[in-house]
């Protein structure tokens, strides 16, 4: 379609021998949120890295707004650069610990808008930073001073500052209190409302993610296992890796013994090793599990899973 | 800047900053302070011992000159060799430092090559070259003894900005579409001038150091014009008959070095803290 | 019956200034398990590290803290290394820098035991192998002979926590084990800590920002906020029925899947107060959305309620 404003395609990314991400693909829509799922290790944050072409990417394509990030040049990039932006897990360590909040916030204006006056710049941050929920007067102040949650206020500002069309939040709310993680991912989802922007939220958290987004990918070493709509998702899992993650999230009411574990995190597979990767660790699993990686499978309208077993999970 | 604020709770360093700034006053205010010039031969007091004759009040040298005005000069010249020797090296060895780190791979590879290359050629012949081909001049002292600070300067640099490189703020500046060039100055520098600044303060006594070895050894500052060194120089070969040419000179040296070390250090204290101290 | 740690009033401030913790009392008896909640800031680590002798320079304390019995606030470090380590242990809350870098697992965890129980290498090394066994870490002859960094978190956790039961502690106080770790990483280290306690008769004290963690193996609750004591009870009767309205807005933000999906997600507006900010009324009450006048300008005490051993400081306890 035309108007996909991201498409991932086939997208393989190496460090050295071994292959972090292997054969991903999506596509995404302006204004969507997608939500992408997963654990230390799934590949998640350098998918993040590799759709900005912070890391290069070993074959696949990342199509922004039509254009391929692998084989522009680089000032062409810094142009793509505007419209996709990235906030990051640690939010005072993604902030340079010697600008100020203005100048942290006026820099995206400088590179991208050189001829905005001091005046300008100087009105336009004030802008951001109360529709990111901070005092004027933060302006002044160093990145040292503020809280995690209002480190990363500020880091929303300054990717929001020239109104990107995706930005890519990656495990934006992961280091905070569980108290003021809605805070921050309430923000997000107003200033989606606001602005129209498209949001890939990356976490390993299902709770989290389940307020902002519309779809969700959940990503197992390096492939995706799940797509579905997020209500779906929820609702009815198709993937026993999804089930797990589900089981996870500790609850208030739900005593201990009741919920159910994924085994440890087993040691990784041997490269070139054949068949699901999610095996040792899956309770559903057969010998006929280790044949080849399984393909994404329809399982219902607009729902994928990567599981030869899926019709278990789902009616169990 | 705080880190100037957290230099006030530590007494040394602000002993050493007070009293490097008296130095330096009077080194710059030398030829108001006393009637006598550096240059000039007072027959009548040649020799002399520190008094109060013919208002010499460090004495006078084996040709008659106030040694009170000559130590200022001295100073002075000492003073502007280091600073000077060490903006030098400062610049180029940060920019070397910061570009060589930043870039990385091949062109890091090849550019630390070339440090240790120079690296290996020894220091005073390329100095002997340098006046042998341009003759003595003192400006050409700055540049030579700048012209060889600047290597452990860009190792310094490189592995700071090694570090720095990493970190996640470089990441969003690259995110942002900063330039290449942007980054360098505007986020890995800044980032690194603690350290640097540290390291600079204790070249300083190092190179006015070198400098008064070089002059020593006649290679450095020429006559008419002194520097401590020269001075040094001088009253070593007096020391018998008159101590107080070689004590004077030296004795200002050694306080000059050990306030600038130990500004240096507290500088290094002040600043590190500002990067542990965490809510 | 001699609780195994008793704390007293404790107070722990920083130049003056900065007050971590403000009289804090509690006890933890044996074979039970408190879990101390509260957000950054609110003094729940610096109670911990009080009791460990590990606060930092310039810490002055007052008030007292008994562990089986024994003083050990401010204790020598002579006095305190015969029980931190064996018999007072602590788990942190991010592993990688708490294991050392450049020592083999092995050799730290049989450090342990040949310092505090006098075994020679030899039945050290065994013993280290018997624990890495008991947290069932799989290839436990490998993990042994490697380094820190070629583990996983949760792999390193679960270590920390062997080498901490090596010498089967009477309390073990874990700040915060699971929040550097996925949600389920997270959830085998409690299954963990849950089957260590049913097997010994230590007693835990469990630290985390995360009300869910802490109530899904805590046999009491403690809440801080601001380095006081807000609320305390039994885990049941706190989820039941919190009375502070700060312990009734952190049990809102625990997600529950089943329902139907919000749009806002719940959370607690504002932030902590600073420790080096003073304390006018009740810390909480610019946040609270019952603070009254009162709230602002008298700081309630910690009283008994109704229901037994519940605490609560408030002036308008919730009632459900």
């Amino acid at each position: 379609m035309s108007d996909t404003l991201l498409t991932v395609a086939n997208l393989r990314v190496n460090f050295g021998a071994q292959a972090v991400l292997r054969e991903l693909s999506f596509e995404m829509m302006p204004g969507e949120t997608v939500g992408l799922v997963g654990e230390s290790g799934s590949g998640k944050s350098t998918l993040a890295r590799a759709i900005l072409r912070l890391i290069p990417i070993s074959s696949g394509r990342v199509l922004f707004d039509g254009i391929d990030l692998g084989a522009v040049r680089a000032r062409a990039l810094s142009r793509c650069r505007r419209d996709l932006q990235i906030i990051f897990q640690d939010p005072l360590a993604s902030l340079n610990p010697r600008m100020s909040v203005a100048e942290a916030l006026a820099e995206p204006l400088r590179i991208h808008e050189p001829a905005l006056r001091a005046q300008e710049r100087h009105s336009r941050v004030a802008a951001m930073l109360e529709r990111v929920g901070l005092e004027a007067d933060a302006a002044r102040r160093y990145p040292h001073e503020f809280s995690g949650g209002q480190c990363q206020r500020i880091g929303i500002a300054r990717a929001m500052m020239l109104n990107p069309r995706l930005l890519i939040c990656d495990e934006p709310v992961s280091s905070l209190d569980a108290s003021i993680q809605g805070q921050i991912v309430n923000l997000l989802c107003d200033l989606q409302r606001q602005l129209g922007t498209a949001m890939l939220f990356i976490s390993h958290n299902l709770a989290v993610v389940r307020h902002l987004s519309r779809r969700v990918l959940v990503i197992y070493r390096g492939r995706l296992v799940e797509v579905a709509e997020c209500d779906a998702l929820f609702a009815a899992p198709a993937h026993p890796y999804t089930r797990a993650l589900l089981a996870s999230v500790p609850r208030r009411d739900v005593r201990p013994d009741e919920i159910p574990t994924p085994a440890e995190e087993a040691p990784a597979a041997p490269a070139g090793a054949a068949g699901c990767a999610f095996h040792a660790r899956c309770a559903y699993a057969r010998a006929s599990c280790l044949r080849a990686e399984p393909p994404l499978e329809e399982v219902a309208a607009g729902h994928f899973a990567a599981c030869y077993r899926w019709r278990e999970v789902v009616y169990s | 800047m705080s880190a100037a604020w957290r230099l006030r709770a530590q007494p040394a360093a602000l002993c050493a900053l007070i009293v490097i700034a008296v130095l330096l006053t009077l080194a710059m205010a030398g030829p108001w302070l006393t009637a006598n010039d550096a240059e000039s031969l007072d027959w009548a007091h040649v020799a002399a011992e520190p008094g109060w004759a013919g208002g010499h009040w460090f004495g006078t040298d084996r040709l008659g000159r106030d040694l009170f005005a000559r130590t200022l000069e001295g100073m002075r010249m000492s003073l502007a060799v280091g600073l000077a020797a060490s903006a030098i090296s400062l610049v180029v060895g940060i920019a070397y430092g910061a570009l060589a780190g930043y870039a990385g791979g091949r062109t890091d590879h090849l550019m630390m090559r070339f440090i240790e290359v120079l690296s290996g050629l020894p220091l005073i012949f390329f100095v002997i070259f340098l006046t042998v081909v341009f003759g003595h001049g003192q400006y050409l002292l700055f540049l030579a003894i700048g012209a060889v600070g600047w290597l452990t300067m860009a190792r310094i640099v490189r592995g700071q900005t090694l570090s720095i490189r990493e970190r996640e703020f470089i990441e969003a500046a690259v995110a942002s579409g900063a330039s290449s060039a942007r980054i360098i100055f505007k986020h890995v520098v800044p980032n690194l001038l603690g350290p640097v600044i540290v390291y600079a303060t204790l070249t300083v006594p190092q190179i006015i150091l070198f400098e008064s070895f070089l002059s020593f050894l006649g290679l450095g500052v020429q006559e008419p014009h002194a520097s401590l060194g020269t001075l040094i120089a001088e009253g070593a070969g007096e020391m018998q008959a008159a101590p107080w040419m070689l004590l004077v000179p030296g004795g200002v040296l050694a306080a000059l070095l050990l306030c600038l070390n130990v500004l240096g250090d507290g500088l290094r204290d002040a600043l590190d803290v500002r990067e542990e101290r965490k809510a | 019956m001699t609780p195994t740690l008793a704390v007293d009033a404790l107070s722990v401030h920083f130049g003056g200034r900065v007050a971590a913790v403000r009289e804090a009392s509690f006890q933890v008896q044996a074979a039970e398990c408190l879990g101390i909640v509260g957000e950054s800031g609110s003094g729940k680590t610096q109670v911990c590290l009080a009791a460990m002798g590990l606060l930092g320079a310039g810490a002055r304390t007052g008030g007292s803290i008994r562990f089986e019995g024994e003083e050990i606030l401010d204790r020598p470090a002579a006095t305190l290394n015969r029980i931190r380590g064996s018999k007072l242990t602590m788990v942190f809350q991010d592993p990688m820098t708490s294991l050392t870098p450049h020592l083999r697992i092995g050799t730290q965890l049989a450090e342990v035991l040949v310092c505090h129980a006098g075994m020679s290498w030899r039945e050290a090394e065994a013993g280290a192998l018997r624990i890495l066994d008991r947290m069932h870490i799989p290839e436990p002859q490998r993990r042994l002979r490697q380094y820190p960094h070629e583990l996983s978190g949760g792999m390193r956790q679960r270590v920390m926590i062997g080498m901490s039961l090596l010498c089967e502690p009477s309390l073990l106080i874990a700040d915060e084990p699971t929040t550097a770790l996925d949600v389920t990483v997270q959830a085998r280290i409690i299954d963990l800590l849950r089957n260590v306690r049913q097997d010994t008769r230590m007693g835990v004290v469990l630290i985390s920002h995360d009300i869910a963690v802490v109530a899904s193996l805590a046999d009491r609750i403690l809440v801080m906020y601001g380095g006081r004591v807000v609320e305390a009870g039994t885990t049941r009767t706190i989820l039941d029925l919190a009375l502070h309205p700060y312990t009734a807005a952190l049990l809102r933000c625990v997600p529950d899947l089943r329902h139907a999906r919000v749009e806002r997600m719940p959370t607690l507006a504002g932030q902590a107060p600073s420790p080096a900010s003073e304390e006018l009324g009740c810390a909480f009450a610019p946040r609270c959305p019952r603070a009254s006048e009162r709230c602002r300008s008298e700081r309630p005490l910690l009283s008994e309620q109704s229901a037994a051993s519940h605490q609560v400081a408030c002036h308008h306890p919730q009632s459900s």
